[in-house]
């Protein structure tokens, strides 16, 4: 089961059924792992988890079952930002374009990894949300709690700094 | 799309993050020295396995099965039944009834040569204050269950 939980399911849940939040787990694991792998990269996992723990955790405090995979993406954002950030601190690593090695192996998934790796935290959610989760302008930049103009300058110059990396 | 990096989650992460959500319940984690598969075959076994080490449960019957969901019928020391509804597949098993939950999860550990097992119980009447109580049976099912390993 993947995508979004079926409303009566997540009724349910926030009920505490066990067996009705697993299967709201299993269908939130996707979004959660792509959103988390994606921004937070090697810190993925602990975001990851975090963020699934919170979404548990304020299960019952969700006002609107049908919004619940926003919700959850909402979350998972958040923490991979917040755990990006923290692995950049602890590396003294700026986000530094130059430094980034071409992309010429062969290994696509470990192209966009290397690509990714030299955007910031904040460049990375914002392509996620808009390129691999699609997401309109307005949405993505409410799930980031940024002005609409702030989301599209961002993506701007991160897609910039994608394609310009991509194609060195 | 599939080349961006996504993280996988195992179940053992799952169950801690379902934990979350079961305030009443006490999840307790071990490593044990078998590969995941062989403790799965005890552990995922709810008839004959899961009474052999699990002090609350005598004895478990399947009752009905859907894929993965199944509706499980116990008894524990003093023979009363207790239904359950449960999602069972390799590697994870959390069980509801109206009292009581139930959760276990194995992932793999040192290349596989060992199994983290993570395992929760609880009781709604209990609620929070039966969670110590919870800790301690499932502390001792991990000692019965590495005598069976």
């Amino acid at each position: 089961m993947a995508g979004v939980p079926d409303v009566e399911r997540v009724r349910a849940a926030q009920a505490g059924d066990a067996v009705a939040m697993s299967e709201v787990l299993d269908a939130l694991l996707p979004t959660v792992g792509r959103v988390c792998g994606s921004i937070a990269l090697d810190a993925g996992p602990d975001a990851a988890q975090e963020a699934l723990i919170q979404v548990m955790r304020d299960l019952r405090r969700l006002r609107d079952p049908e919004r619940i995979l926003a919700w959850a993406r909402r979350i998972a954002t958040r923490e991979a930002v917040r755990h990006a950030r923290r692995g950049r601190a602890a590396q003294g690593d700026e986000a530094d374009l130059a430094r980034l090695p071409a992309p010429g192996d062969p290994a696509l998934a470990r192209d966009v990894r290397r690509v990714l790796a030299a955007l910031a935290p904040e460049q990375r959610a914002i392509l996620v949300l808009r390129d691999l989760e699609g997401l309109g302008e307005a949405e993505a930049a409410r799930e980031l709690g940024v002005a609409l103009g702030t989301a599209k300058s961002r993506l701007h110059r991160a897609r910039q700094a994608f394609r310009e990396r991509w194609s060195s | 799309m599939s080349a961006w990096p996504c993280v996988e989650i195992d179940p053992v992460v799952r169950l801690r993050a379902l934990a979350a959500g079961l305030p009443h319940v006490a999840l307790v984690e071990c490593v044990l020295e078998a590969p995941p598969e062989h403790v799965w075959s005890i552990v995922g076994d709810l008839e004959h396995g899961v009474p052999r080490f699990e002090e609350s449960v005598r004895s478990a019957e399947i009752t009905a099965r859907d894929g993965e969901r199944l509706e499980v019928v116990t008894r524990g020391a003093l023979g009363l039944p207790m239904r359950f509804r449960a999602v069972l597949r390799p590697g994870w098993c959390v069980m509801h009834s109206r009292l009581a939950d139930i959760g276990m999860a194995v992932a793999p550990q040192d290349d596989g040569r060992r199994t983290r097992f993570a395992h929760f119980e609880g009781s709604r009447w209990l609620g929070r204050l039966g969670r110590p109580l919870f800790r301690r049976r499932v502390i001792g099912d991990f000692e019965r269950l590495r005598r069976l390993l």
